[in-house]
């Protein structure tokens, strides 16, 4: 048993936890000193907040600081041949997963949403889960079942004499993986948005003679503009920021090559140019992405619809619409798991004895729960000052903690790396540097699941219980925290999973000795050593999995 | 594309007729036996209390519903009958929802144009919106109108392309008490304008009791009763009808010989009025058909008083332990636990009912304007 170290962390989160209600206790002096707009929250808040903020971009900070101290060279590399190949690479990728993904998930979405699909509960969890299954998982899938010497071509072998099949490494392989990887995020919000939609609209275009087809063509389909932009961005982040897949499958984009300057060539000059270079694609794409969404901010604001939509006859489109949901599930979440199941059978047939490293998974789960403890932590006053007290320095707050949703797992450990060796040695390759790079990393979700349950929370309530003799802070913990709990679990379990999952941070920042599931399947894979990768791999998935299904039933009941 | 009304076609001028409809939703009956007429140009109201099935009908008119039985024609063309059904888009009836629907992603234009051809479309919108005074927004976006204007472009957009049949449901729930009125006169207007067969559903007395050239009161999916206006208020065919057009209250009647004698007196009933075989008789008042007078040999005593800036309303209890309220000029004011000597107005003759029921009967279904 690995006690000790979960007891030390532990208590690291306490003393967290006392230093973050130790500020709420500054007083009196202090805060007359402040402007009046500031004295209205305590200080102490605004404090952890602007904390926090800071403290999550420290990686991008000293990201420049390394590129601007290496002067030319570094501006060399920026400009490089090279660098203009990698992004050409990168963007290619980008607009075939985005693209393949809003063709897969809109018509899925609106079939499970809107039509009488068979079995279309049963396609809707089966469409999101694959979010369940991390990019080198998939990665390492579909080479064991299409790549050379690999599941499909030994059956071809034998009847048909297929020696070869066509190469599926570099672009083709590592956007089809990332298609099937990536297209529930549209798919998601999607959904959630044709649930959102009023009847109305549509009922108005009917009456208004047209057609059921010409109405979803210029009613409901610029409705979801919105959403599938906000997926497809997802999409595309994720895409750009993948670092598992693209290395699996030999494609050059910008994460494989950072890593393999920072790993193999030790060009750390380089290596820290292209992540600012990456970070400048990912703030690109957030522009773009908002930039339209502020063409279409009529969206804002839609509430939930009153009535529930009819339900679309498919008559003779019933078949081709199931065949089309069973391709994409069977593609995207049936053969990885077939796969991992046949490689862990043949796994214990040959009487392979470190099937499952218990060792690996212990560790993964202590840092998976220290990151999600410790980044609902640093998420709450963040969330609490963006939904209270809208303002240009709020918001200024809530940007700066969205750092981890543009910045790639490789991004934030290299401008960790930086940080650790020349100002924190003494946490430099330990699990706390690690856990501040999951924290920076997954602070977004967090945040964003935080505000949303604020938001649903009238600040009446607050206010009432102060006005019946609680102090600010009294009131926030009884009434604010019971109701947005299931917010706060919300985000810690997302965090869990993300930690559970995230290589490329755990890869260079985690401690030398340690393993976790993520790098411990990395290094199978790597080897192409299938049958150590399957267990850890299918645990994983599973682990994922289970509250994937519970959060997409639960999106159900709520309608 | 819309299928457009054939002149003549009808032998009558009715624009609307329902027959029997009836609509089940699971085991609750929503719509049962729904019958209505309505004539070409006419208002009509249909009012009653929510859940009443009204919006119901409203969506079975619009085709956004498909009834269980009965039958819905709309310019003389069965539109909807037990197993016949046509689309929303092959009717030619319009309606504005509550909300609206306005399409965010359009301008107003585009939205007034949502249902007219490329050919002379921007004169059409144009026209419109000329009618319902919103000339000059047409390239605004439905979220830079206010709640009025929205309202008006949403009553544009239907009736752009000439609707036979105009449906409102619920139209000026979503305004200020204050906008209200004025937005609600607006309306007429320009329905009256557009000469527009309109079905106006509604929980508001008032509301119906002006828009409606005829007022539909409607209570467990049925039609109650459908009259004009002040037929609907004054001579109500029910109990029910009574009490939900305005506050009533119901007193019983003796007959002594040809005298009809209440606790607050004689009540007077029309000429020639000859009281049912079955009792018991009940007279109709409503709060300003009682006089009070302060007397301690007084039948009642004040149990509250409400101001109402004009009038205050009283609520009186009289010996029978019976209950009534009565309205009086706020020039005199009773002090609440005052004995009060209470009559009826003897100026007009009041209502009979027996067994929830007009007597004499007042018809259900009157359509004479």
């Amino acid at each position: 048993m690995n006690g000790p170290p979960v007891t030390q962390e532990t208590r690291v989160i306490g003393e967290q936890l006392t230093v973050v209600s130790g500020t709420f206790r500054i007083s009196g002096t202090l805060r007359r000193l402040l402007p009046h707009w500031l004295r209205r929250e305590p200080l102490s808040l605004w404090l952890a907040a602007i904390t926090v903020a800071g403290a999550a971009s420290l990686p991008v900070l000293y990201l420049a600081v390394r590129a601007a101290e290496s002067g030319d060279s570094a501006v060399d590399s920026i400009f490089d041949a090279d660098t203009v190949a990698i992004l050409w690479r990168s963007i290619q990728l980008i607009a075939l997963v985005t693209l393949g993904s809003v063709l897969i998930a809109v018509p899925l979405a609106w079939l499970t949403v809107r039509t009488d699909l068979p079995f279309r509960r049963a396609w809707a969890v089966a469409s999101v889960l694959p979010l369940a299954i991390p990019s080198y998982v998939g990665a390492l899938a579909f080479i064991s079942a299409f790549g050379p010497k690999g599941l499909l071509q030994g059956w071809l072998e034998g009847p048909f004499g297929v020696e070869r099949l066509p190469d599926m490494y570099g672009l083709t392989g590592a956007s089809a993986v990332l298609i099937l990887l990536s297209y529930p995020y549209v798919f998601l919000t999607v959904r959630a948005t044709l649930w959102r939609l009023e009847p109305e609209m549509e009922e108005a275009s009917w009456s208004l003679g047209r057609s059921p087809w010409q109405t979803f063509r210029r009613v409901t389909l610029p409705l979801l503009y919105p959403a599938i932009g906000a997926g497809a961005l997802l999409v595309a982040l994720y895409t750009l920021s993948d670092f598992g897949a693209v290395a699996l499958l030999q494609y050059d984009t910008f994460t494989r090559v950072i890593f393999n300057e920072y790993n193999s060539a030790f060009n750390r000059t380089a290596a820290a140019a292209l992540s600012l270079v990456l970070l400048g694609v990912a703030v690109s794409l957030i522009l773009i992405e908002a930039s339209a969404r502020r063409r279409a901010r009529y969206y804002a604001g839609a509430n939930a619809a009153r009535r529930k939509s009819r339900v679309v006859t498919l008559g003779r489109w019933r078949i081709p619409a199931t065949i089309f949901s069973g391709v994409v599930t069977f593609l995207a979440l049936a053969i990885p798991v077939f796969v991992l199941i046949y490689w862990l059978g043949r796994g214990i047939n040959a009487g392979e004895s470190e099937l499952f490293d218990w060792g690996a998974a212990f560790t993964s789960v202590r840092y998976s729960i220290a990151a999600s403890v410790a980044t609902v932590i640093a998420a709450v006053p963040i969330s609490v000052l963006s939904v209270r007290r809208p303002g240009l320095l709020s918001a200024g707050l809530e940007r700066f903690s969205y750092v981890g949703f543009a910045m790639p797992g490789i991004a934030v450990g290299l401008g960790l790396v930086f940080f650790g060796i020349r100002y924190a040695t003494g946490i430099y390759q330990t699990v706390y540097l690690l856990v501040f790079a999951y924290v920076v990393l997954f602070l977004p979700v967090a945040v964003g699941s935080i505000r949303a349950s604020l938001m649903q929370v009238n600040p009446r309530m607050e206010e009432a219980a102060m006005s019946l003799g609680r102090t600010r802070i009294n009131a926030f913990l009884t009434v604010t925290v019971p109701v947005i709990r299931p917010g706060l679990a919300a985000a810690a379990i997302m965090v869990f999973l993300l930690t559970m999952k995230e290589l490329p941070a755990t890869l260079i920042l985690g401690p030398v000795e340690s393993r976790t599931l993520a790098t411990s399947i990395w290094t199978a894979a790597e080897e192409a050593f299938f049958a150590r990768a399957a267990a850890p791999s299918l645990l994983l998935v599973l682990a994922s999995a289970a509250p994937m299904t519970f959060l997409v039933l639960r999106e159900r009941s709520n309608n | 594309m819309r299928r457009k009304r054939s002149e003549g076609a009808t032998t009558d001028d009715i624009a609307l007729r329902c027959t029997g409809v009836s609509k089940t939703f699971g085991t609750s009956v929503a719509v049962e036996e729904f019958d209505i007429e309505v004539k070409r140009g006419q208002i009509l109201a249909l009012v009653g209390p929510s859940g009443c099935g009204k919006t119901t009908v409203l969506r079975m008119i619009a085709g956004l519903e498909v009834l269980d039985t009965g039958r819905i024609e709309i310019g003389g063309e069965l539109v909807a009958s037990t197993g016949r059904h046509l689309g929303p888009d092959k009717r030619s009836v319009g309606i504005v929802f509550q909300d609206y629907a306005l399409f965010p992603h359009m301008t107003v234009e585009a939205n007034v144009g949502y249902s007219l051809g490329r050919e002379g479309r921007s004169e059409r919108v144009e026209e419109v919106l000329l009618l319902v005074g919103l000339e000059g927004l047409g390239k605004r976006l439905p979220s830079e109108l206010s709640g009025g204007q929205q309202q008006r472009v949403a009553l544009a957009r239907t009736l752009a392309s000439k609707p036979d049949v105009l449906l409102l449901d619920e139209p000026f729930s979503n305004l200020d008490a204050g906008l209200r009125e004025r937005v609600r006169a607006e309306i007429r207007e320009i329905v009256k304008a557009a000469g527009t067969t309109t079905v106006f559903v509604t929980h508001d007395q008032q509301e119906a009791l002006f828009m409606g050239d005829l007022v539909g009161v409607q209570v467990d999916g049925r039609i109650e009763q459908v009259d004009v206006p002040e037929r609907v208020f004054h001579r109500p065919a029910t109990n029910f009808v009574a009490r939900f057009m305005g506050m009533a209250d119901f007193l019983p009647v003796e007959v002594v010989g040809t005298r009809l004698v209440t606790e607050a007196g004689p009540a007077r009933a029309i000429p020639g009025f000859e009281p049912p075989a079955s009792l018991p008789l009940q007279v109709m008042a409503r709060p300003d058909d009682f006089v009070l007078a302060p007397s301690d040999e007084g039948q009642g005593v004040v149990m509250d008083r409400v101001f109402q800036g004009w009038a205050y309303t009283y609520e009186v209890e009289l010996n029978s332990g019976l209950r009534i309220h009565c309205q009086m000029p706020h020039l005199l004011t009773i002090e609440v636990g005052q004995r009060v000597l209470v009559s009826l107005r003897r100026d007009h003759p009041q209502m009979f009912f027996c067994e929830g029921a007009a007597t004499p009967e007042v018809p259900r279904y009157n359509y004479q304007t």
